[in-house]
């Protein structure tokens, strides 16, 4: 039995069909799971957040929560970082799932059926379980997750606030994934009650995913002081909306990771008073990511960077933290081992210390049948096929990799799925790792129009800082669109078949951007570096050797043909408008008209357009893409002169002026 | 009439014409022409003057008509379309006839590598048809053939060629249909030796109506040696030379004689086919041999 | 390449109005080269027949297929899929494509949608010259590299004529005079002493002049 793991979720039509070696922007690329962040991000620019959804759930099965909290490597590798800024992915993430939540769309979970008749236990509800539930699932496995706390979620609900991560949004994505069929036991602790060897035995397969569920201690003098305090705990605490006991006036948080700032964000919040945050990195090696620093002083906490704690200070109780100047955190091969300077010694008062400096698993619930751990108390794991030492027995997750991202917590809990599918008899088609598209050459990039990336609207530093509630409050519609229309989509473009080229050089000649070469035979070729996917030379081609990889000619056509079908006037609309030029036509909207051949727009009418009115920016914007405007007009008017030859009347097919949107102009 | 020649004259009589063969000479000297218009003379109501035949330059067809006319004979000027654009053969027809051309001959002609300058770029602006068309515009309209008008009509009997043994030969006498309906007056056959192809030919031209808008003179022509009849069968396009005539020749004892017999005997066929107007006699380099035969033939020009 | 250019659409119309299923057969050769009848070419035009035929309540379909090289019997052969059933196929190529598929498709009716019109090249996009006669006898190595059979409006090989004047050809200022170019290239190489010689006249028996031409590759079996 052959399955794709995708087989099950509804795909929108406009989805494209890449060639298996296919070149891939390099968010997909860099992003753990390969989500198709450039296809959804067109479909936001379009408005379609219900389609934009769709194919986020394809790879992602937390999509409103990972939204939110993404570490987005995707923005990193992002190509427009080397023009201007890079696209905000993750807030279109959140664009996209808030569109659908909207229009009431996309929250419907598949129907599954598990045809296998298999079993598995999933021990852990955090990103990692939930993943593999999924996709087993949607492989046809059925699964049960056993959670030791009252509620789902693993660390997303225990170790993140509600000010970054909603309930009530992790709770929605849970829910999808309990309505695919997936059942969720919590308070269900393995080891208590339930012996994990009776799980082994009672299942077809087991996966371990526990996640790092317990702080770190920090074995220094002092240590036992009352207010010692650690991060999970504290974490749980706050979470469950529980009163966190033994917390002053003047907090020292130890650490300078993501955990770290969210212990000081919620003291901060708890108390109303005086935050630090000690970290033996320098400012500029602090491991919590830049924005989550800034979001952290932004609500005015400080941070003491590269001190070492050498011992908690206080008789009986805290009184401050004794810190000695860290010289150095890695050595020449990059590993962690930090240099003090022993004589350095200052001390940092305080009344409460949360000490945040990582965490560990919690595998006690194993016997002695295994699976087998290592000197440091770890797993025996293959990271290949995901396997413990105890056959039937799997993992994922944080245990295994240690700390991370949540997307790559996805993203192992995903692979587990695949191998433990693969354990019970599923044949799973298993896509090829995406291979990244290069740079934009330098002079692409003076090609290419200067655009402000969209600011993440946030609630005021002061207010915020008196609640949980969310902080971030969503790009909204309009700046969610401008941000997704900067998107260059990359390795979208032209879709070159060798085959069918027949070396004529008009794509040559007609490419701004220089990006179709000839090679020594002749023969032409496309640079996906260089192009930019305007279709100019799509439209030209005269033996249709060229097609667009996102939104080709069948797509646009379909797209036509499902908006005219009933008649009526047809808008070919540009992505980068700020408004309609027929608000009462269908619309089908591209990122350049200049992607519409002469047979696209007769055709439109061969479908049933009344009359088709297409957007074309006036010639002093030059739009988005250089000369888009100039092909669309040539595509219209030869089309009108081949319809005034037929007898037709010209002006069904209208050639519109739109303005280009103001956040698409440079700033 | 339309231009009073004196073919035009024994045609509408209803009398049997007989027309015989010019060719010009590869040379300027017209004393040649003279020589055989004197053997033509009083033997023919009209003498085709020929242009350029298969393609050999020679004494162009105008001049040798001019003396003709001189030495007393009727002319009827060959032209064909290979040398000449439009251009030319218009200012050649408006020449002709200020020269006392009457008679007009038009031919696609053949090609040039039959000829002796098979380098040559043949032109054929115009067909045999387009020709027609375009002479009896110039007489009848009057005006050229790109619609400017003409102020003194040349005036001409317009005539063309027909090949009753070509093929397919269901289209030849429709062919021949097509060049009245362009505008000829009278046409004159390749060599008739097959008379009873021929017979089939004239049949189908009288069911056509071809016969009743244009006179048909049958073509004849003595063979000279049975190494000439094989030769015109074997090789010639568009001939028709049946087995008993090569064979009479190659049996004869004095073949020169022989081939008189054979074309009398096919004029005298001819002459009872119903639609055939008139005789026209190709002895081609053989012009010597005309007289005789007509004579044979009990053929005396209607003219006379 | 061959460049052909589509014949208006009003004598196309008054063929394909007489025959209810068409097949529109783009070449993708040199009229794809020459942006006239390749694929998209001939998607275009069947697309604008449809319309027209809507619009005038004319029936039957009109498809269209388009192959590598219509000049290729294998090529034309290969689409009898698409043939099957058509009263006409209207071939976007240059003579040669409409002529073949009359050989090979002797059943069906074929009509051109084009114009053939040169041997030339892109003189710059969307814009062709005339640069070959298919005379047979090139003599362009006396002539600096460029043609005056097919360039010079006369034909000259004695050229250029009382007409030249400023480098233009008397039958359009637009018109290069290429006796012009050929005296100039000549002159280049210090050889414009070589057009004294008198040139020709030409043996046009190996251009269509000497009739139909055929080319066989010598020493080879057909």
């Amino acid at each position: 039995m052959e399955r794709k793991l995708t087989e099950n979720i509804s795909r929108s039509s406009a989805r494209p069909v890449p060639g298996d070696a296919r070149l891939r922007p390099p968010c997909e690329v860099a992003c753990p799971i390969h989500t198709d962040a450039q296809r959804y991000i067109q479909l936001v620019a379009e408005g379609h957040y219900d389609w934009a959804l769709a194919i986020i759930r394809e790879t992602n099965p937390l999509p409103q929560s990972i939204g939110r909290i993404c570490a987005h490597p995707c923005e990193e590798a992002c190509r427009r970082g080397g023009v201007d800024e890079p696209i905000a992915i993750c807030n279109l993430k959140r664009v996209a799932s808030d569109g659908a939540k909207a229009s009431g769309l996309g929250y419907e979970p598949p129907k599954v059926e598990f045809t296998t008749g298999k079993k598995v236990a999933i021990i852990g509800s955090g990103p990692s379980g939930l993943a593999a539930a999924h996709d087993l699932a949607l492989l046809g496995v059925q699964s049960v997750i056993f959670e030791k706390q009252p509620e789902a979620g693993g660390f997303l609900r225990t170790g993140i606030l509600n000010y970054r991560l909603p309930k009530n949004i992790l709770d929605e994505d849970i829910d999808y994934i309990r309505g695919m069929g997936v059942e969720i036991r919590t308070g269900s602790a393995i080891g208590g009650e339930i012996n994990f060897d009776d799980l082994v035995q009672e299942y077809d397969a087991v996966l371990i995913a526990v996640g790092l569920s317990e702080s770190r201690p920090l074995p220094i003098p002092g240590a036992d002081l009352p207010q010692v305090l650690l991060a999970v705990p504290f974490l749980e605490d706050v979470n469950a909306g529980r009163e966190t006991s033994g917390l002053g006036k003047d907090i020292i948080v130890i650490g300078g990771g993501n955990v770290a700032i969210d212990v000081a964000r919620s003291a901060k919040r708890i108390t109303g008073g005086k935050v630090t945050m000690v970290c033996l990195e320098a400012d500029h090696e602090m491991p919590a990511h830049d924005w989550e620093i800034a979001d952290a002083r932004a609500e005015g906490i400080e941070m003491i960077c590269s001190q070492g704690p050498s011992a908690f200070v206080g008789d009986g109780k805290v009184e401050g933290l004794q810190v000695k100047k860290c010289e150095s955190v890695f050595d020449e091969h990059g590993r962690f081992s930090p240099t003090f300077c022993e004589t350095e010694l200052s001390v940092i008062p305080g009344d409460t210390v949360i000490v945040t400096i990582g965490q560990m698993s919690n595998l006690t619930f194993l016997t002695e049948n295994g699976p087998a751990v290592n000197e440091r108390g770890i797993l025996i794991f293959d990271r290949e096929q995901c396997t413990t030492s105890r056959r039937g027995v799997f993992a994922s997750g944080e245990v295994v990799t240690g700390p991370g991202a949540a997307v790559n917590a996805l993203a192992s809990g995903k692979r587990a799925a695949i191998a433990v599918a693969r354990y019970l008899g599923v044949d799973v088609n298993f896509s090829h790792e995406p291979v990244a598209i290069g740079e934009v050459p330098t002079d692409v990039k003076e090609k290419i129009k200067s655009a402000p990336r969209r600011q993440m609207p946030a609630r005021d530093s002061g207010e915020r800082l008196k609640d949980f509630e969310e902080v971030e409050t969503g790009l909204g519609e309009v700046d969610g669109r401008c941000e997704a229309s900067r998107c260059l989509l990359c390795g979208s473009g032209a879709r070159f078949s060798e085959t069918k080229c027949i070396a004529c050089l008009t794509c040559v000649r007609v490419c701004p951007y220089g990006a179709p070469w000839e090679d020594k035979d002749g023969l032409g070729g496309i640079d996906p570096d260089k192009c930019q996917a305007c279709g100019i030379c799509f439209t030209q081609c005269p033996a249709k050797a060229i097609d667009l990889v996102m939104l080709s000619e069948d797509e646009i056509s379909g797209r036509i043909y499902e908006a005219v079908s009933a008649g009526g006037d047809l808008e070919l609309g540009c992505w980068y408008s700020q408004s309609r030029v027929a608000p009462d036509a269908a619309l089908v909207a591209l990122p350049c008209t200049s992607r519409l051949s002469v047979s696209l727009l007769l055709g439109a009418l061969e479908a049933g357009a009344t009359k088709v009115h297409v957007a074309v920016c006036s010639e002093d914007d030059d739009g988005h893409f250089v000369h888009g405007h100039r092909q669309t007009r040539a595509a219209v008017t030869e089309a009108k002169k081949l319809l005034e030859e037929a007898g037709l009347d010209p002006e069904k097919i209208a050639l519109e002026l739109v303005a280009v949107k103001k956040c698409m102009q440079s700033t | 009439m339309r231009s009073g020649s004196v073919l035009e004259q024994v045609l509408t009589d209803g009398k049997f014409a007989v027309t015989a063969e010019l060719g010009p000479p590869k040379g300027a000297d017209p004393q040649v022409i003279v020589d055989k218009a004197n053997i033509l003379k009083g033997h023919a109501d009209a003498v085709n003057i020929t242009d350029n035949q298969t393609a050999i330059s020679r004494m162009c067809s105008m001049a040798a008509a001019k003396i003709a006319i001189e030495q007393g004979l009727e002319p009827i000027m060959q032209m064909t379309c290979r040398d000449r654009n439009r251009l030319a053969m218009q200012a050649d027809i408006l020449g002709a006839a200020a020269l006392g051309v009457k008679n007009l001959l038009c031919l696609t002609g053949d090609h040039q590598s039959f000829g002796n300058h098979p380098e040559a770029l043949g032109v054929f602006d115009l067909d045999s048809i387009t020709l027609i068309r375009m002479v009896r515009d110039m007489r009848d309209v009057p005006q050229f053939q790109c619609g400017e008008e003409i102020t003194f009509a040349p005036k001409l009997f317009i005539g063309a060629a027909a090949n009753p043994y070509a093929d397919p030969f269901p289209f030849r006498a429709v062919r021949l249909a097509k060049k009245v309906e362009a505008g000829i007056d009278f046409c004159q056959t390749q060599i008739i030796y097959n008379v009873e192809k021929f017979e089939e030919f004239m049949r189908q031209c009288r069911e056509l109506g071809v016969t009743e808008k244009c006179k048909i003179l049958a073509g004849v022509a003595p063979l000279k040696s049975a190494g000439m009849a094989k030769y015109m069968k074997n090789r010639v396009a568009g001939m028709d030379v049946p087995d008993e005539i090569v064979e009479r020749l190659s049996a004869a004892e004095d073949a020169q004689s022989e081939g008189i017999d054979v074309c009398v005997e096919v004029i005298n066929r001819v002459r009872e086919i119903d639609g055939v107007a008139g005789v026209h006699v190709m002895a081609v380099e053989w012009e010597a041999a005309v007289p005789e035969i007509l004579s044979r033939a009990g053929l005396r020009p209607g003219s006379e | 390449m061959i460049t052909a250019e589509r014949k208006p659409f009003e004598q196309i119309k008054a063929v394909t109005d007489q025959f209810e299923n068409i097949l529109v057969v783009g070449c993708n050769t040199c009229v794809a080269v020459c942006l006239t009848g390749g694929e998209k070419e001939a998607e275009q035009l069947a697309s604008q027949l449809r319309l027209q035929r809507q619009n005038d309540g004319v029936g039957g379909t009109v498809e269209t297929v388009t192959v590598l090289r219509q000049c290729e019997n294998e090529y034309v052969d290969s689409v009898a899929a698409q043939v099957e059933g058509k009263d006409l196929i209207l071939s976007t190529a240059c003579s040669i494509g409409p002529q073949l598929f009359a050989d090979r498709f002797p059943k069906v009716r074929v009509a051109p949608a084009m114009n053939t019109n040169m041997l030339g090249v892109v003189k710059q996009h969307h814009v062709w010259t005339e640069y070959c006669a298919a005379c047979g006898d090139c003599g362009i190595f006396n002539t600096g590299g460029i043609c005056p059979i097919v360039r010079c409006a006369k034909t000259l090989l004695n050229g250029p004529c009382g007409g030249s004047q400023g480098g233009r050809c008397e039958i359009s200022p637009d018109v290069p005079c290429v006796w012009q170019l050929i005296y100039d290239k000549l002159a280049s190489f210090g050889l414009e002493g070589n057009l004294s010689r008198i040139g020709g006249p030409k043996n046009w028996s190996k251009s269509s002049s000497g009739g139909p031409r055929t080319m066989k590759k010598e020493g080879f079996e057909p």
